[in-house]
């Protein structure tokens, strides 16, 4: 059944062509050009926000004219933020159920097979398409149990006191430029609340479509995981082919209270038309858990760098990053963990693959503050090139402030290893098998961190964006 | 460059080209530096102290002309300006190194005061090292050292860089460039004070085949910036460096080792160890780049720090920058730790307290670039030195 499934979620074909061309969709509004203040007002007008969150906005808006352009970005060049759409309205307004979203919309779902996985595997699903939600459904199950899970302008409106004590308190929008931007714009996005000793076994999961181009998505995914509770949150991206590019600025807060854990996977495919800019963040209180999973294949750039702030003692978590690029394109990722308290344990897997001309980085940070006693981090960075003119490039910083703390990193980059190759050609396969298996295996320690099927996902997604190497399936 | 030529292009010029990526920062404090950025220019030398004053010194920079004892084997002359220059040399100031690089190489290149220039003629074979001494003294110096090592040589180069308690400011820029097939043991005993921030800046060319051994003992200063860039441009170039890092307390030592590897099958292998005392603060970074051209290339580097106080900071920052999949190893490793309770508890089973642990680490640490021995001194003696700096 999963096979079949998985054929049905992802036939012999990438994402971009599953998806096709961008098709018209009807929209309400638009909002284009300048980035001002009556553009702000404008958004948070038609979303009927509360004044508190309207003066979020415009205290974003200033931080963002004044900060700097961050001079470390390679490759944003092409992007104009003036000529971008930077609030798309649908016509359809959130649907409870799949017949009630517009054709052409569902469509795009439905091709990438997003119903039957929630049927099957999820415990919620929220999918967004272009600025805002237009489905959102949770097993009554949870609801019973307490659990929150709402388009982010509902849960505003509905819950102000609980939002307002997390909303961007855990990335404040002066951290950079494009975390203001995001703050002064956000649309969309997810919050997921779960009470104390809650337990939310099967996965949520939010899922994201930009469908045209020149368009900016801004959503903001807030999950917070009260004392003791556990929760698995999957993220979602695709957009079909068009002209020009997209632009996405999104962000991710966790908030993992005493005990609680919360897992976040992130499955990013979005079409090589998308310049792709994720701020992700949590904070992790004592003997709480954050456990980030990114498998990042698509985009034309990529710049990730989720990161935990291991704020209570015997807090830990761990960061496993796969990064792929196939063709002239760049990820710029990495891991970031602040070891504030003592006993704190912090791990970092990263996995680059370069192929055909593709350029990966590793941007990684592990501090530990002085008083951070008996923490300890261990780093991971490894990097296969495919071919002579893909690149690699690893920047690791280790800050140790603390005596008692012990942090270690490893990296290496490298290329198939002809004695590796050597040896499963004499057991048999065809040196395109062997490659595809190679890869996989270098894979494989995030591979085993993922839900079964969307390992598989993952998989099919890698070996068709590696199908030149071998038909393996 | 005119006066007012070089006042605007100092205005023009960032102590660091990269500061505000997620995760970099200033690791060297530039402020101490811009400080004193138009100190007056030092008149008087400030002695070198036992036990590297007891060394046969060849050539000695202070705040005056370079004083040369001449050797038969080597080519030594004293320098001020380029012009200062023996007709035969071919490696002029700069000529590795830009000047607008950096606030602090337009610095040095408008201000430095004295240099020396030594060539290995090619194909000799020198055993005996020749020892260049760069002092300091209250106000700016700036010392610039150029060494050629002829086809097919074989040489030691001893380069003392001391500077102590008077106040003042000091860059030091040694460039180096190994013709075909040459080798050089490059020798480095770094000691600083309290007194001067310390830019020291060496780069080395290697042709092919060449191959540079360095071995490095550094006491890190009130701020000492020491970078080091090795250019493998030749095939088959090799460099291996060899780094022991003391960070004493009131110290702050930001070191830097980069490997560019240009032409085809180089090799690049750097590995420091480090030990941070006091409220000490040791930074080591370095990056290998591996570009396209370069194939079956392989490089390495490995940065182990050592924090024996609870006030002391270790950074580690090996990168890697790798251009092509040809490549025949490239990897790096670092920690930053201190004593485990479990090793402590191993170790004093055996009848070692704390104390004695860590002075056997640190006195390993000392040692083991070699560099100490390999110039004729005593590791032990060297780190009483420093201690007694900031005493």
């Amino acid at each position: 059944m999963t096979i079949k499934l998985r054929d049905k979620i992802l036939p012999e074909k990438g994402v971009e062509e599953l998806l096709g061309y961008a098709v018209p969709t009807k929209t309400t509004v638009e909002l284009r050009g300048r980035i001002s203040r009556s553009l702000v007002e404008e958004i948070s007008r038609i979303k009927k926000e509360p004044d508190w969150m309207r003066r979020l906005r415009l205290r974003s808006l200033e931080l963002f004219e004044k900060l700097p352009m961050p001079n470390w970005l390679r490759g944003i060049e092409e992007l104009d933020l003036e000529e971008l759409t930077h609030y798309v309205k649908p016509e359809a307004g959130i649907a409870e159920r799949w017949e009630d979203v517009p054709e052409e919309i569902r469509k795009y779902y439905e091709r990438l097979g997003i119903p039957e996985l929630e049927q099957r595997f999820l415990s919620g699903l929220s999918a967004q398409f272009e600025s805002e939600t237009v489905y959102s459904s949770v097993k009554k199950k949870l609801s019973e149990m307490g659990v929150i899970m709402l388009p982010m302008e509902e849960a505003v409106k509905r819950y102000p006191d609980l939002v307002k004590k997390y909303f961007l308190r855990v990335f404040p929008a002066s951290d950079h430029k494009f975390a203001a931007l995001h703050a002064a714009l956000w649309s969309g996005g997810v919050f997921v609340y779960v009470p104390p000793g809650v337990r939310v076994e099967e996965p949520l999961e939010a899922f994201f479509l930009i469908g045209r181009a020149m368009e900016g998505q801004f959503e903001h995914t807030l999950i917070v995981a009260d004392e003791g509770s556990f929760i698995h949150f999957i993220e979602g991206c695709a957009a079909p082919m068009y002209k020009g590019y997209s632009f996405h600025d999104g962000m991710v807060e966790l908030y993992a209270h005493k005990g609680a854990t919360i897992k976040f996977t992130t499955l990013q495919n979005w079409s090589k038309n998308v310049i792709n800019f994720n701020n992700k963040r949590g904070i992790a209180e004592e003997g709480a858990r954050i456990d980030w999973i990114e498998g990042s294949i698509g985009s034309r750039i990529t710049y990730v760098y989720p990161s935990t702030i291991l704020r209570g003692r015997g807090a830990s978590t761990r960061s496993m990053v796969v990064s792929v690029v196939k063709g002239p394109y760049l990820k710029d990722t990495g891991s970031k963990v602040i070891h504030v308290a003592p006993d704190t344990r912090s791990r970092i897997i990263n996995k680059s693959i370069s192929v055909d001309g593709g350029i990966n980085i590793y941007r990684g940070l592990v501090k530990v503050l002085r008083g951070a006693r008996n923490a300890h981090a261990h780093v991971e960075c490894d990097s296969l090139i495919l071919d002579s003119k893909s690149m690699a490039f690893t920047y690791p910083h280790n800050q140790v402030d603390e005596p008692t703390a012990t942090v270690t990193h490893e990296a290496t980059t490298g290329r198939l290893g002809e004695e590796q190759l050597f040896y499963m050609m004499s057991r048999g396969l065809s040196e395109d098998e062997a490659k595809s298996l190679i890869v996989l295996g270098f894979l494989d320690e995030i591979m085993a961190e993922l839900p079964f099927e969307f390992a598989n996902v993952l998989n099919r997604v890698i070996q068709l964006e590696f199908k030149k190497l071998g038909g393996l399936g | 460059m005119a006066a007012q030529s070089y006042s605007e292009l100092l205005g023009k010029l960032s102590y660091q080209r990269v500061k505000d990526s997620p995760t970099v920062k200033y690791y060297t404090n530039w402020n101490l530096f811009d400080e004193r950025i138009n100190i007056g220019q030092a008149y008087i030398t400030e002695p070198l102290p036992k036990p590297l004053s007891e060394l046969n010194i060849h050539a000695t920079m202070g705040a005056g002309e370079t004083v040369v004892f001449s050797r038969h084997d080597v080519l030594l002359a004293g320098i001020m300006k380029a012009k200062d220059l023996p007709p035969y040399a071919s490696l002029k100031p700069f000529k590795l190194l830009r000047r607008t690089e950096s606030k602090i190489t337009a610095l040095h290149a408008e201000r430095w005061n004295s240099g020396v220039y030594v060539n290995f003629p090619p194909s000799t074979i020198i055993r005996d090292p020749v020892v260049v001494a760069s002092l300091s003294g209250e106000g700016y110096i700036g010392h610039h050292v150029l060494v050629e090592v002829g086809r097919g040589a074989e040489a030691r180069l001893v380069l003392l860089d001391y500077s102590g308690r008077w106040e003042g400011l000091k860059t030091l820029v040694a460039e180096i460039r190994l013709e075909e097939a040459a080798k050089l043991e490059l020798i480095r005993i770094v000691i600083h004070g309290p007194g001067s921030p310390v830019y020291s800046h060496t780069v080395a060319h290697l042709a092919g085949g060449a191959e540079l051994e360095v071995k490095t003992l550094a006491l890190g200063g009130a701020m000492t910036h020491l970078r080091d860039d090795y250019v493998l441009a030749g095939e088959l170039g090799k460099v291996h460096t060899a780094v022991s890092l003391i960070s004493l307390p009131g110290t702050r030592l930001d070191t830097i080792t980069n490997a560019a590897h240009l032409a085809p099958r180089t090799s690049s292998r750097i590995t420091v160890r480090g030990a941070v005392m006091g409220d000490g603060y040791l930074v080591h970074r370095g990056v290998a780049r591996v570009v396209g051209e370069a194939r079956w290339s392989a490089t390495s580097i490995d940065s182990y720090i050592n924090v024996f106080s609870d006030r002391g900071s270790g950074y580690a920052v090996p990168m890697l920058e790798i251009q092509t999949g040809d490549v025949e190893e490239a990897r790096h490793s670092a920690a930053v730790a201190s004593l485990s309770d479990d090793q402590l508890f191993y170790l004093q089973s055996r009848g070692l307290t704390r104390q004695d642990v860590e002075a056997l680490l640190a006195r390993s640490i000392l040692e083991y670039s070699g560099a100490a021995e390999a110039a004729g001194l005593e590791p032990a003696t060297l780190l009483a030195l420093g201690e007694s700096l900031f005493g």
